[in-house]
């Protein structure tokens, strides 16, 4: 294949490609992305077996049509260091070769056959959502999953849909992230009775390639795996087995106490009383009273600290304990006008966090 | 053809054939026996034929299906191989746990999963502890619905108990020697004298015969024999020639250990001969040179002598597995056989 290739923007697709590159030693075939060119385009293609990618690359101008594999590493190397504006890719069975105004690169050249099928969105039966929802909503859930944990479906993301609206759910056992939106179904069908679970490096990706916000993404789950397509890109992933645990258990029923709190104000507050926290105990404790929040902390090394925050709140006295890293990972996927409301029963049971009607946040106080 | 490969385990494909006719296959199965029987290609075959998307008869993998031909390619999505790499002595933490995070997904071609542990034994390791092992406990013993997990190692004794009690044992029984002189030949070893004597110290084990049958080592056996026959020799020399020899093995430790220990393999393997033709066995066919210079020690040690130094030889091979450092092993040892020649 032959191909002229602004630089610039082949670097941003490759190093989004290079999030499908297995870091780890397996198949030395899979160190590589694969670029299909055709008349109209190149796409690219990145997989780790588990995870897979492509990703149109639509500005390339492409003189003669073909497929190679490039070593990702080196590939993203030499655009990054390069200087020019449009660099000219020429690929041989044998080899591979980059050239700009005052360099050049041959790398040798791998069967393209070698490399892994990588599934395209064929399935009509989908959901759409639109981009900038799904992002927030990744957003907004995916840094509550579990990064390690031997309940190894803790460690993705949730998904379900039901009457038309999407839901991503994610728990580490401790908090739980709940986000919703609305979601058009294209024959995909509720999703109950069945778990879907992704892995957090694939939703990470999958965030990535969502950049317009207006675009819309479909979404294709089925028993063992799931799809995703936007314009540009194409992502397959893997699904997580195991039960997810029944998280609307988790919500407090009854909750008697409702607290308005505003996202930035509060934030600033945590974070404050945080700062006397040490490595032994994240406890930020919360004392909820009229008109007033007071956080307090104390570390054995490090000291104490005390914060008050205006309320407009008239219920009754509340104390509880937060770890305070579980409060503040949420306020800060929050915009910091925005209005939330802290939903509690007493000082010993789970706590709710509401943003709107499509975002929940449930935290375990600390005993 | 499927299962072809495996030889002299014929009752253990039947009886996997049986158990999987009656959807009574375990979720993990431990593969216990002596080293190079032929546990790892069973294993790999029994993965080919769960895994097998079209297969003629029950636990026969038909060799074409897009299935088989990955698990021999070893590109197939739903097949994990893991175990001790080349320059470790022991597996690693990390290939544990990844291994369980990629079984952890659902399968892709939905036959289930299969994953192969190599090297089990080594899970456990003295300077590590067991951390490896624990780490494994949680998906050994409940992995996810289809999936088989197959542990190679020597033996249960080797594994800790928690491993054992989540495991099927699987005992592989040393082949015939008629199948390991079979496979010698297979291997282009065609001297008849040789091939009959690495039989024997294969003891049924074709692997362990073939490691034995490095011309370098029995080249380095004539000149260790030929100090040991000395009345008096060098003992700090020898060691030294002994460490020469086991570092052409290679940079790696582990290469070196291996090559040391199959030199004391050999060296256990004379001096239990002259043990026995101490005795009087004479039934036992071997050359004259041989022969000769096994009456020779036997008659100057006694039997007193003899089985001391095999018990140094044994001490030193232990040591070695241990991993006492390789040098003091040699030299512990080569010093300690100087010695009772004195006394």
């Amino acid at each position: 294949m032959k191909a002229h290739c602004p630089r610039e923007a082949l670097l941003s697709a490759c190093q989004l490609a290079s999030v499908a590159v297995p870091s780890r030693d397996v198949k030395p075939v899979l160190r590589n992305l694969k670029a299909i060119a055709k008349a109209d385009g190149c796409t690219l293609l990145a997989t780790d077996l588990e995870l897979g990618v492509r990703l149109e690359v639509r500005s390339i101008k492409v003189d003669e049509p073909g497929e190679a594999l490039l070593p990702a590493g080196r590939l993203v190397a030499i655009l990054r260091e390069t200087t020019d504006e449009e660099l000219t890719l020429e690929t041989t069975n044998e080899t591979s070769v980059i050239r700009g105004a005052a360099n050049e690169f041959e790398m040798p050249g791998e069967d393209p056959a070698e490399f892994p099928d990588i599934p395209t969105f064929a399935d009509d039966k989908h959901h759409e959502i639109s981009a900038g929802a799904l992002r927030e909503m990744i957003r907004r859930t995916a840094f509550a999953a579990a990064k390690e944990s031997t309940r190894y479906s803790m460690t993705g993301v949730l998904w379900e849909f039901e009457d038309k609206v999407a839901r991503l759910i994610a728990t580490d056992g401790r908090r739980l992230a709940v986000a919703s939106g609305p979601a058009t179904d294209n024959g995909g069908g509720d999703t109950k009775g069945q778990t879907h679970v992704v892995p957090t490096k694939s939703m990470a990706l999958l965030e990535r390639v969502l950049q317009d916000d207006d675009q819309v993404v479909r979404v294709c789950l089925k028993p063992n795996e799931a799809l995703f397509k936007t314009d540009r890109a194409t992502i397959y992933t893997r699904l997580v087995e195991g039960r997810y645990p029944n998280y609307k258990e988790v919500f407090p029923k009854k909750t008697t106490v409702k607290v308005p709190l505003t996202v930035g104000p509060f934030l600033s507050a945590v974070r404050q009383a945080a700062i006397m926290t040490d490595e032994e105990s994240k406890r930020v404790i919360f004392e909820f009273a009229k008109k007033k929040l007071t956080l307090k902390a104390r570390g054995a090394e490090s000291g104490r600290s005390k914060v008050e925050l205006p309320l407009d709140y008239d219920g009754k006295d509340v104390t509880i304990n937060f770890d305070a890293h579980y409060v503040s990972d949420m306020l800060r996927v929050l915009p910091a006008d925005a209005a939330l409301t802290l939903e509690l029963v007493d000082g010993s049971t789970p706590a709710l966090f509401k943003h709107g009607t499509d975002y929940s946040y449930v935290v375990m106080p600390l005993t | 053809m499927s299962w072809q490969r495996v030889r002299g385990h014929d009752n253990l494909v039947r009886s996997f054939a049986q158990a999987k006719r009656r959807g009574r296959l375990a979720h993990a199965y431990l593969f216990a026996g002596p080293t190079g029987v032929g546990k790892r290609l069973f294993a790999h075959e029994l993965a080919k034929a769960l895994l097998c998307e079209d297969p003629p008869e029950t636990l026969r993998a038909c060799e074409q299906c897009p299935g088989c031909i990955q698990v021999e390619a070893g590109s197939h999505p739903d097949f994990f191989a893991t175990g001790r790499p080349e320059e470790s002595p022991h597996i690693p933490i990390d290939s544990v746990r990844e291994l369980c995070r990629v079984l952890s997904l659902k399968p892709v071609r939905g036959h289930g999963k299969v994953a192969i542990i190599d090297d089990a034994d080594e899970l456990q390791d003295p300077i590590t502890g067991n951390a490896a092992a624990n780490a494994f406990l949680k998906t050994l013993e409940e992995p996810s619905p289809g999936s088989v997990l197959l542990l190679i190692g020597t033996s249960p004794d080797r594994q800790m108990q928690t491993i054992v009690s989540r495991c099927q044992v699987v005992r592989f029984a040393p082949l015939s020697d008629a199948i390991v002189a079979e496979l010698i030949r297979a291997q282009g070893v065609n001297d008849a004298a040789l091939v009959e004597r690495l039989v024997r110290l294969g003891a049924g084990s074709p692997g362990q015969a073939m490691a034995l049958a490095e011309p370098a080592l029995w080249e380095f056996r004539r000149t260790l024999l030929a100090a040991l026959s000395q009345p008096r020799f060098d003992s700090v020399g020898l060691a030294k020639q002994w460490m020469e020899f086991a570092e052409e093995a290679g940079k790696e430790s582990v290469a070196q250990r291996r090559r040391v220990s199959l030199v004391l393999r050999l060296l256990i393997d004379f001096l239990i001969s002259a043990l026995r033709t101490l005795a009087g066995e004479t039934t036992r066919l071997r050359e004259a040179e041989e022969l000769r210079s096994m009456s020779d020690l036997g008659s100057r040690l006694g039997t007193d002598g003899l089985t001391d130094w095999l018990d140094r030889c044994l001490e030193a091979d232990l040591q070695n597995e241990r991993r006492v450092q390789l040098v003091l092993v040699v030299e512990a040892l080569t010093h300690a056989l100087g010695r009772q020649r004195v006394a």
